[in-house]
């Protein structure tokens, strides 16, 4: 009798069975692992929809609004007549390609001081 | 005991003796090996096959198994509502209810008294009374109780009382957006207002979890119309007011404000009357306003035009009543002057020359006669005489003896402006906006006639005080008696309105393009210090609506435009140097 056929299957059954083995255990493991990243992402989702809905409270229009009174008496709502197109501040000239950035910044940032003393400080 | 030891080895002996037999019988090997191969092509086949699944499950079905790995999970019980911005404006926060077992619980006195020390509110005779029923296995104590309360609870360790998971409906905004939101039962199903309607999408979280109901409603612009509308019934001592901006594009409601209001997350806290929306439940005559209907009418039916004359000397009788001017000139209208002087008796005359007819058909392409579906509930019919006589035709001529909502009146108006585009609205977000298929119901050049009217009227008419520079407002106010029994003004009660529209392009002779559409009313305001004894639309209805189109003009990203010979703007004073 040919006993290496016998023998291979036999080694082949071991292998397989403890390979099955090993992907049983495995999939316990993974299932177990799956099972804590899903309380983990729903504990998760609950405290960010928490934070969101408290988010969502503090950003309540009239708290800011309470708040902006209290502590930022010299603030005001903006108006209308303070939006206008940049040509308009401009005299309708035009602005070039390659102006200095820096330049018209500081422009603005006069023109701002002007309206300020304008306004008496209320932008 | 001898026997018993050698039995198993002579019963050995004998079958290795037959076993010698066997492997030395040809035949006998020959079938024991078919049988061995048989056998093993069985075992072959069977782990062949689960082979098969294997590279079937992992490597052929691997998108399939993926997918259900990362399924997503419903996180609450009922989704979010959110604003046009996505500012959430109700959401589920996930919270304990705690509820006991009255069989098991040994002694409810001690258990009520111990319970009642956390939550003194209930007391401990409502515990009690419902831990001493012992014929009950269940019975809830306390609902959606915070996580420190749940914790003290867990302290007690009363047997047969337990926590349950539960979850609550919040709205982080309180009664800012009340009346369109509505609320929800204790157990979470929509009481009113879109958590009613839309209360089997809202609980269908399987269904895209996490995509919550989006309306049009702005956050900002809410709460300036809120603010706006909360101190003109304070200051004015109004019973109550209402307040709406709808965008006149697409028919979005952009704030809608109902006061007295309430709190939805304080379920039995509140008046029952707060929860009445005066913008869609309220009918009521709608006074002075209607005149725009009127005019536009008489304008597109081709019996008026601009120079067109009323007399206006006289006042007209109706049956029993007289129909006067307020603050009358008593001498011949234009029709312009009729409709900026707010003429009664002009408004009469002009309907008179279009008929009774044509007026009944067009408010009734107006949408006046049938109440507008809007996705909330709450949604009063109009109410309209039974047969629409020439009496009829006089009082609607100027808004009186026909009652609609002010949504109705807000839309057919701002079908006026809009060229003469009727748009449905609606409380939910447009992604792409609706494109009305009816044909317009007056023309671009009524429509623009119309506009250029109501911009008189803020100039120079009644509602000077909602004029705000650069945003193009128009406008119209309106007073009207409220009637009591079989008569009107009965205590002088009055509704004031201010209906108009802001942000658009044209000249500030001719606006056009306006965006958006607002109506501001107010039940009953009194006159005070600084009105001089008036309390009609144009002093309080109309400021009230000029500092809501300051604040929310800005918010809401409209552009202000001013004429070349204004000079308005400090910023344009600024020299200009271009830097090079």
């Amino acid at each position: 009798m040919n006993r290496t056929p016998v023998l291979l299957s036999a080694i082949g059954l071991i292998s397989a069975g403890f390979f099955v083995f090993q992907i049983k255990y495995g999939m316990m493991d993974l299932e177990q692992r799956h099972r804590v990243v899903k309380r983990n992402i729903q504990e998760t989702r609950e405290a960010l929809h928490v934070l969101k809905a408290e988010w969502s409270h503090l950003n309540d229009p009239r708290t800011l609004q309470t708040l902006c009174v209290k502590y930022l008496p010299d603030l005001v709502p903006l108006q209308g007549i303070q939006l206008v197109p940049l040509d308009r501040v401009l005299n309708g000239a035009k602005i070039p390609q390659n102006y200095d950035k820096k330049a018209l910044d500081d422009l603005l940032s006069d023109a701002t001081k002007e309206v300020a003393e304008h306004t008496g400080g209320a932008e | 005991m001898k026997n018993f030891f050698q039995r198993p080895f002579s019963a050995l002996s004998q079958n290795l003796g037959l076993w010698k037999d066997v492997v030395h019988h040809g035949a006998l090997i020959e079938m024991a090996r078919q049988r061995v191969f048989v056998a093993g092509c069985f075992v072959a086949f069977a782990y062949l096959l689960i082979a098969g699944r294997l590279i079937d499950v992992m490597v052929l079905r691997t998108s399939t198994h993926t997918r259900a790995v990362n399924t997503e999970i419903p996180f609450a019980a009922r989704k979010d509502i959110v604003d046009r911005n996505g500012e959430v404006l109700a959401t589920q926060l996930i919270t304990a209810s705690l509820y006991a077992n009255p069989k098991v619980i040994l002694n409810p006195k001690e258990a009520a008294e111990k319970l009642a020390a956390v939550f003194p509110e209930i007391g401990k005779e409502t515990f009690y009374n419902r831990l001493a029923n012992n014929q009950k296995g269940f019975v809830w104590l306390v609902r959606h109780i915070p996580p420190k309360l749940q914790n003290a609870v867990h302290n007690l360790g009363i047997p047969g009382i337990f926590l349950q998971k539960d979850s609550k409906r919040i709205y982080p905004h309180g009664p800012l957006v009340a009346h369109v939101l509505g609320c929800c039962g204790v157990d979470g199903d929509g009481l009113s207002g879109i958590e009613n309607s839309f209360n089997t999408q809202l609980l269908d979280v399987r269904n895209n979890p996490n995509e919550p109901l989006r309306l049009s409603i702005d956050l900002r612009a809410q709460h300036i119309v809120f603010d706006a509308l909360m101190l003109g019934v304070q200051k004015f001592k109004a019973d109550g007011g209402n307040a709406m901006v709808m965008d006149l594009k697409t028919g979005e409601i952009i704030s809608m404000v109902s006061f007295p209001t309430f709190n939805p997350n304080l379920l039995n806290h509140n008046d029952p009357k707060a929860s009445f929306n005066r913008n869609t439940s309220a009918v009521n005559e709608p006074g002075s306003t209607f005149k725009i209907l009127n005019v536009a009418i008489a304008l597109e039916s081709g019996t008026a035009n601009l120079n067109s004359t009323y007399d206006a000397r006289t006042p007209v009788k109706i049956g029993r009543f007289t129909v006067d001017d307020f603050k009358g000139k008593y001498r011949i209208l234009s029709l312009s002057e009729a409709f900026i002087y707010s003429s009664n008796i002009a408004a009469i005359k002009m309907a008179l020359n279009f008929g009774i007819e044509t007026q009944r058909q067009y408010f009734k392409k107006m949408g006046l006669f049938d109440p507008i579906k809007l996705e909330i509930p709450e949604n009063g019919a109009p109410l309209i005489p039974a047969r629409w006589s020439q009496v009829t035709t006089m009082t609607a001529s100027y808004g009186y003896g026909v009652s609609v909502t002010p949504l109705q009146t807000l839309a057919a108006i701002g079908m006026v402006i809009n060229d003469g585009v009727m748009m449905k609205p609606t409380l939910l977000h447009q992604n792409t906006p609706q494109v009305s298929s009816q044909t317009p119901i007056i023309s671009y050049k009524t429509s623009a006639i119309v506009r250029s009217l109501m911009r008189r009227v803020i100039k120079e008419g009644t509602a000077k005080s909602a004029n705000i520079p650069g945003y193009g407002v128009i406008g119209k106010t309106g007073t009207a008696y409220q009637s009591k029994g079989k008569g009107y003004g009965v205590n002088k009660s009055r509704t004031t309105t201010f209906i108009g529209a802001f942000g658009g392009s044209g000249s500030d002779d001719a606006p056009e393009n306006l965006k958006y559409g607002l109506i501001v009313m107010l039940d009953n305001p009194k006159a005070i210090d600084g009105t001089y004894g008036y309390a009609t639309a144009g002093w309080n209805a109309a400021p009230i609506a000029g500092e809501m189109i300051k604040r929310m003009a800005p918010v809401l990203g409209v552009t202000p435009s001013f004429s070349e010979d204004e000079n308005l703007s400090p910023w344009v004073q600024t020299s200009a140097r271009i830097p090079q």
